[in-house]
């Protein structure tokens, strides 16, 4: 069995340097910035040299027609790395050449700048078919970090599975081969889920499959012997040309989106606001503007180190400075206005309705929370461009659910009656909701960016041709002149989209191309937690639906390439010789745990937007039960993000949780929203861990602890004290 | 308690009036943090805590300390682990960590020097001259980065980066890359000191050296400068390579040296000029584990004999380090690094920087590897782990796994007990025989260290008190062997205010083993001459009633 693993050279953006920093003008330096290979990719290279070299590899293609396919050495396959980047990216290919790959290719063209996601996936596509069509590789199994630490977006692994129509294994987090009489079985993939974990085994390749920190890490040392041979190796470099490529598909000729402004969030201080337990203001008066503060803080999207709102004490508003822009008071220009709406519909270069791709929580079934948050922002949105907000809803809704979407700001609803596998097939979500969308005229798509929208999202561009902005914390509607497809062009009220990269250290504000070329919308995901959801009360919306047969549906997952890519796009051919049945390369053996069993740790630390940290000061092991996992579940429950539990060295060093969560110097580093320490000294071990974190929130009694004087509030009380007020608080409130 | 007023002036002229005190603190809990070490084995008092930012302020600081006749022990970034910084006599504390810009007050900043910052702190830095003038007060870290932008380096690097440039100098500081770079003794050009009386002096190297064993002390304008000297007696020991105990002196010395590595005893370092050399830009680490002691030794050997640019036939480089481990050291970072193969009796840490062969290609050429991986395979090696600069943060992990296995250790008995001797290379195979015979004592023992300068800290880790006896017993043959094979009790750490047990049960200080009495007599007669009161650092080295 082959293997390709795609490696992107990253900035480091763990450890920025301090000189990489312009002060003067706030920005960072990109020049300045250590690059490596993606930690993530690194462990994508251990997967795939670890199977390579197993015995499981020459079993694993259980229908026989893979064993001795007559290719000398059966069983031990290839490992091809492939990295498109600067001609510095050689050191990365050798580096895995080093760690026992056995071929590297570096993708490499000036032409090649400034690619967007779909650009980048479409010259690795490209690159992927010549290397199973030079019969380097045969029906490889691709696997690749399931996201990058810079761009940040998640979407190349996923948008190369779509151009080369490889079924997609999103967020492996283990691999085993199972044991069976004869020796070893086929492969299966333990898998992060919606709820819990899905095993899956892998039936046939090729297939495309994306690695989390949950898998191990490369061993970063070699012998000097494999040094030698990495170092005397060869190491082609493939170029526009040698990929058969045209011009308008590669690099920033063939973007989708386009990156019109990179700025800084602004740094404000730790604001080191206290609440005294025991003083003479009474906590439970103050706790509650804490929470407000903080929920608004997530709310405004503000990225880590920047400033969304006022001190408490002060009432000055919240500043939502991208939302507010589109704040015509509601009604002002609602779609009733009819003269309004045609001036504004003349305008615009995008055309059609808002809509957002709804989005159900897999445990309770019920449509999740950031779905109404994006309608929210939809709807705001729409109302400015006069047009409608749509509710599209895959997979068909049930009667009282129509109240819910159109007071959350939906116009219509599209309800797409399709059956969903009970394990997490992307395929079947990005089809389902590409056939409704071919339907209607859209000028814009909006998917929350969770755990499975950021899989289906990316998808769901390629199968459209449209441009896709990940993660976006701000959207506003202005106009935006520019260079596009080789020529001046106007765009008249199109979607700012602004964005947090490079770890929160930068933000990007982006717009999408070309769109009327090939009717596509502008797309964006957008986290949970960053947008406020509406209320307006007695509104109704309209249902339509969509009862689409199998093969309609089937028909949706190939990419247009003609449609997408504008001229000479017909060059680039998907693979049509692995079209049997993609998407069942991988078939589920245990689905995901039941709602409520989850894990502590069901997403890795480092995508959740809050984190709960325990450190001895909790005052005994018992109270991570008693405390700190109650307060977990309360903010999930109240504010609808990600939120996960961590760990100073002391607490992980005297049993309370395992040393997979320990944040700091030698466990993880981390950079949430909100990092809440309870009981945590900090030590600057710890610190170095999460101090790029968003919000600091310490609760601890010891005025000593040093984190006290790094962090934005502080409450001063043990933590037995303070953590049930809030927990009550957060019930209360909600 | 009190606190000093405002000192009258110098007798003297000649010197600057002093400009006032620094700030104070007299704050139990604040002080707390100054009366420990690093070794946490001794506990001392302090009245108050100042932190001077310069010179002047240590000057008027100090003639205050004579005038009330308190004691004064200078306290840098506090990671000795000899007591050295510890104030067991009580008195003040006198912390240089405020003192994070050059205040020039007995020099002038050379032409082509620039001021850097970084951060809160300032040094002065010459690219073309790799030359630094920098204040005590900063971390080893700190410089480093700021220095990393221009790509030089300040070499000396003891594990411990958190201490301040001046401790290092106080404590003649080495780390791995000393095998290559020497210790911080040849990076020192110049040194600004507060002496004890309070005269502030600016030694440059060069300028002030010994008349023959005589040294007589730079204190312009003053009427007692004719006093102010001391003797070297013969017979005192000098060392080409690593040490750090006690004071150098030597015949035509130059004064400079005597204050590197001084402990405090002779005045507050208070700014330092410094040489740099140039980052090496890449850099292979290798890891290569043995399966005997000898071939693990023989390894060794011939790295050390490409040192001296004899070009051995077979090395491709002479290393920038060479580090040991031994099987019991193995054996705890295997918590760790559980692929340690299991039956390596020993591994090697060496360093060497190679050129690129092509600007991309981040290894060294074919022919360099393949040289090493023969050398390794001459010497029967079993595994090698290997890094270039990229991943060098592995290596640190390394490295770092086994105090931090020890550390988890001890915690749960009585504390260890670790060496730091050093002797002549033609000596080595001799003290490593004593340190087999050493550990065979019955008590636990981890061995590694800086085995290319033949300096090695042999752990002892006991049980209980019992054993912890029966180490000191194995301890004091250790050192007393190494002085016989012509070495150094003390090759980094210093000695600080270590004592030990003589034969007869005694309790002496610990110097007095390498240097005999004859030798403490000398440091003496040098500290009384420079500080007749007796008020700085009181404890290191010699105690003040040493006859
Ligand atoms: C500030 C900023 C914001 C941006 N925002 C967007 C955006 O919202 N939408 C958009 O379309 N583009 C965006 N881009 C461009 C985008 O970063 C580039 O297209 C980039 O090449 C790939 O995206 P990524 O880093 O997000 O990769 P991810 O999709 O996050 O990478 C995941 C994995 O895909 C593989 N992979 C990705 N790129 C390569 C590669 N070049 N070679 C080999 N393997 C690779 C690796 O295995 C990697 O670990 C942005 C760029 C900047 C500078
Ligand atoms: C884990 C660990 C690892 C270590 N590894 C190494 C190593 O690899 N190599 C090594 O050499 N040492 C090592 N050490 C010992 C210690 O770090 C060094 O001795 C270091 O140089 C002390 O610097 P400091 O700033 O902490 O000084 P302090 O401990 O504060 O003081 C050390 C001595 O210098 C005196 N002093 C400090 N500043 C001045 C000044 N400005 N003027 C005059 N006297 C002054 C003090 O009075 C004291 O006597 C290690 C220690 C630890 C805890």
């Amino acid at each position: 069995m082959d293997f390709v693993v795609l490696v992107k050279y990253v900035a480091d953006v763990e450890r920025i340097p301090e000189d990489a920093w312009d002060t003067e003008r706030g920005l960072l330096r990109r020049s300045r910035l250590r690059m490596v290979a993606n930690p993530l990719d690194d462990r994508a290279l251990r997967l795939a040299l670890e199977i390579r070299d197993s015995a499981a590899a020459a079993e694993s293609m259980t229908d026989g027609r893979e064993k001795g396919a007559g290719r000398p050495g059966v069983g031990r396959g290839k490992v091809v790395v492939l990295s498109m980047g600067p001609p510095q990216a050689e050191e990365i290919c050798r580096r895995a050449l080093a760690h026992g790959a056995d071929h590297a290719v570096l993708l490499s063209d000036r032409a090649f700048a400034g690619a967007d996601t779909i650009a980048t996936a479409r010259t690795i596509a490209a690159a992927l078919r010549h290397l199973v069509a030079d019969r380097v590789v045969h029906r490889p199994l691709v696997i690749a970090g399931m996201q990058s630490p810079d761009g940040d977006t998640a979407q190349v692994p996923i948008q190369v599975a779509a151009l080369m129509r490889y079924p997609v294994i999103p967020y492996v987090t283990a691999w085993s081969a199972a044991p069976v009489s004869s020796g070893t079985g086929p492969i299966s993939f333990e898998t992060l889920q919606p709820v819990g974990r899905g095993r899956l085994t892998l039936r046939r390749t090729p297939a495309l499959s994306t690695v989390t920190s949950f898998l191990p890490e490369l061993p970063r040392y070699v012998s000097l012997e494999r040094m030698s041979r990495a170092s005397a190796a060869d190491v082609p470099v493939w170029g526009r040309e040698d990929l058969g490529i045209a011009e308008s598909q590669a690099g920033l000729a063939g973007s989708r989106t386009r990156v019109v402004e990179i700025f800084s969030p602004p740094k404000a201080g730790r604001r080191g606001y206290r609440v005294e337990f025991g003083g003479e203001r009474n906590p439970l008066e103050e706790l509650p503007v804490v929470l407000e503060q903080l929920e608004q803080y997530l709310r405004t999207g503000g990225a880590p180190g920047d400033s969304g709102e006022a001190a408490p004490g002060t009432d000055t508003p919240a500043s939502r400075p991208d939302t507010r822009e589109l704040g015509d008071s509601p009604g002002a220009s609602g779609p009733g206005n009819a003269a309004r709406e045609a001036e504004a519909r003349e305008g615009s270069y995008y055309r059609g309705e808002c809509v957002v791709l709804c989005e159900r929580d897999a445990g309770t079934g019920e449509v999740n929370r950031c779905s109404l948050e994006l309608l929210g922002v939809v709807a705001g949105l729409a109302d400015k461009l006069s047009t409608r907000t749509t509710a599209l809803m895959p997979g068909g809704i049930r009667p009282d659910e129509r109240e819910l979407l159109a007071h959350s700001g939906a116009d219509t609803i599209l309800s797409v009656g399709t059956e969903f596998s009970r394990t997490f097939v992307p395929e079947e979500h990005a089809r389902a909701a590409a056939y409704a969308l071919r339907r209607i005229r859209s000028q814009m798509v909006l998917v929350p960016a969770t755990l499975t929208g950021r899989v289906v999202a990316p998808l769901l561009a390629a199968y459209l041709g449209a441009g896709l902005t990940a993660d976006c914390t701000g959207l506003k509607i202005a106009d935006y002149r520019g260079r596009a497809g080789g020529r001046d062009s106007s765009y008249r009220k199109v979607l700012f989209q602004t964005r947090p990269a490079l770890g929160g250290n930068v933000m990007a504000t982006i717009v999408s191309l070309r769109g009327r070329e090939n009717g596509a919308p502008q797309m964006v995901s957008a986290r949970p937690g960053v947008f406020a959801p509406i209320a307006r009360e007695g509104a109704s919306a309209v249902l339509r639906e969509f009862t689409p047969t199998g093969d309609e549906l089937d028909s949706e997952g190939s990419v247009e390439l003609a449609a997408d890519f504008g001229e000479g796009g017909g060059k680039v051919e998907p693979d049509r010789g692995h079209d049997e049945a993609p998407a069942e390369a991988a078939q589920p053996d245990v689905t995901a745990g039941e709602t409520g069993a989850t894990s502590d740790t069901e997403i890795p630390l480092e995508e959740c937007d809050v984190i709960v940290s325990v450190g001895l000061g909790i005052g005994g092991k018992e109270n991570v039960d008693r405390l700190a996992r109650p307060l977990v579940r309360a903010l999930k429950r109240a504010w609808g993000v990600a939120v996960g539990l961590g760990c100073s060295r002391a607490a992980m060093e005297a049993g309370y949780l395992p040393h997979s969560v320990q944040v700091g110097q030698t466990g993880k580093t981390v950079r949430p929203r909100l990092y809440i320490a309870l009981g945590i000294s900090g030590a600057v071990q710890h610190r170095v861990g999460m101090e790029n974190a968003g919000r600091i929130l310490s609760i601890n009694s010891d005025d000593e602890a040093p984190l006290l004087s790094s962090s934005d509030y502080v409450i001063r009380a043990r933590c037995e004290e303070a953590v049930p007020l809030l927990l009550q608080l957060l019930q209360d409130g909600r | 308690m009190s606190t000093p007023h405002q000192p009258a002036p110098p007798e003297r002229s000649g010197q600057r009036i002093p400009t006032g005190l620094p700030q104070v603190s007299e704050d139990p809990e604040k002080i707390r943090a100054y009366l420990s070490d690093e070794s946490a084995a001794m506990h001392g008092s302090a009245d108050a805590v100042f932190f001077p930012t310069g010179a002047e302020q240590v000057a008027a600081l100090l003639l205050a300390a004579q005038q009330q006749e308190k004691p004064v022990t200078i306290s840098a970034g506090g990671t000795s682990i000899t007591g050295s910084r510890v104030p067991t006599g009580g008195g003040w504390v006198l912390s240089v960590e405020r003192m994070r810009d050059v205040q020039p007050v007995t020099f002038t900043v050379p032409e082509g020097y620039d001021q850097v910052r970084h951060g809160d702190m300032s040094f002065y830095l010459n690219v073309e001259a790799q030359s630094a003038i920098a204040p005590v007060g900063i971390t080893l870290t700190e410089f480093a980065e700021a220095l990393a932008r221009f790509g030089l380096v300040y070499p000396p690097d003891p594990t411990e980066m958190t201490a301040l440039l001046g401790g290092t100098v106080a404590t003649n500081a080495s780390g791995a890359r000393s095998y290559h770079y020497r210790p911080t003794r040849s990076w020192v050009r110049a040194l600004e000191v507060v002496l004890p009386t309070g005269e502030i002096v600016w030694l440059k190297r060069g300028e002030h050296r010994a008349q023959g064993r005589s040294i007589v002390f730079p204190v312009r304008a003053s009427e007692r400068a004719a006093e102010r000297g001391a003797e070297i007696p013969p017979g005192y020991p000098v060392f080409a390579s690593k040490n750090a105990a006690g004071l150098y002196l030597a015949e035509g010395m130059d004064l400079v040296d005597l204050f590197v590595g001084s402990e405090g005893l002779l005045g507050v370092i208070t700014a330092i000029q410094v040489e740099l050399a140039q980052v090496p830009r890449d850099v292979v680490t290798t890891v290569a584990f043995f399966p005997s002691v000898d071939d693990t030794l023989s390894f060794v050997e011939l790295l050390r004999a490409n040192r001296a640019e004899t070009t051995v036939a077979d090395a491709p480089a002479a290393p920038l380090s060479i580090e040991y481990f031994d099987r019991r050291a193995l054996g705890f970072m295997r918590d760790a690094f559980p692929e340690i193969p299991l039956d390596a009796a020993g591994a090697v840490l060496f360093e060497f920087a190679y050129e690129r062969p092509a600007t991309h290609n981040p290894y060294p050429d074919g022919r360099t590897l393949r040289g090493w991986q023969a050398l390794l395979e001459k010497h029967n090696a079993h595994a090698d782990w290997s890094v270039t600069r990229e991943d060098s943060a592995t290596i640190k992990r390394f490295r770092h796994a086994l105090p931090e296995a020890v550390n988890a250790w001890v915690r749960a008995r009585v504390g260890k007990l670790g060496t730091d001797m050093a002797v002549p290379p033609r000596h080595f195979r001799r003290m490593l025989e004593a340190y087999r015979q050493a550990e065979e004592c019955g008590v636990q023992t981890v061995c590694f260290g800086h085995i290319g300068d033949c300096h090695l800290h042999l752990n002892f880790l006991p049980e209980d008190h019992e054993q912890l006896s029966v180490a000191r017993r194995a301890y004091r043959e250790l050192a007393r062997r190494a002085v016989e094979l012509g070495g150094t009790i003390s090759a980094e750490h210093g000695v600080g205010k270590k004592s030990i047990e003589d034969e007869h049960g005694r309790t002496v200080p610990y110097l007095e083993v390498m240097l005999g009495r004859e030798g403490l007599r000398a440091i003496h007669a040098v500290k009384r001459a420079l500080d007749p009161g007796f008020i700085l650092n009181r404890g290191n080295m010699v105690p003040q009633e040493y006859r």
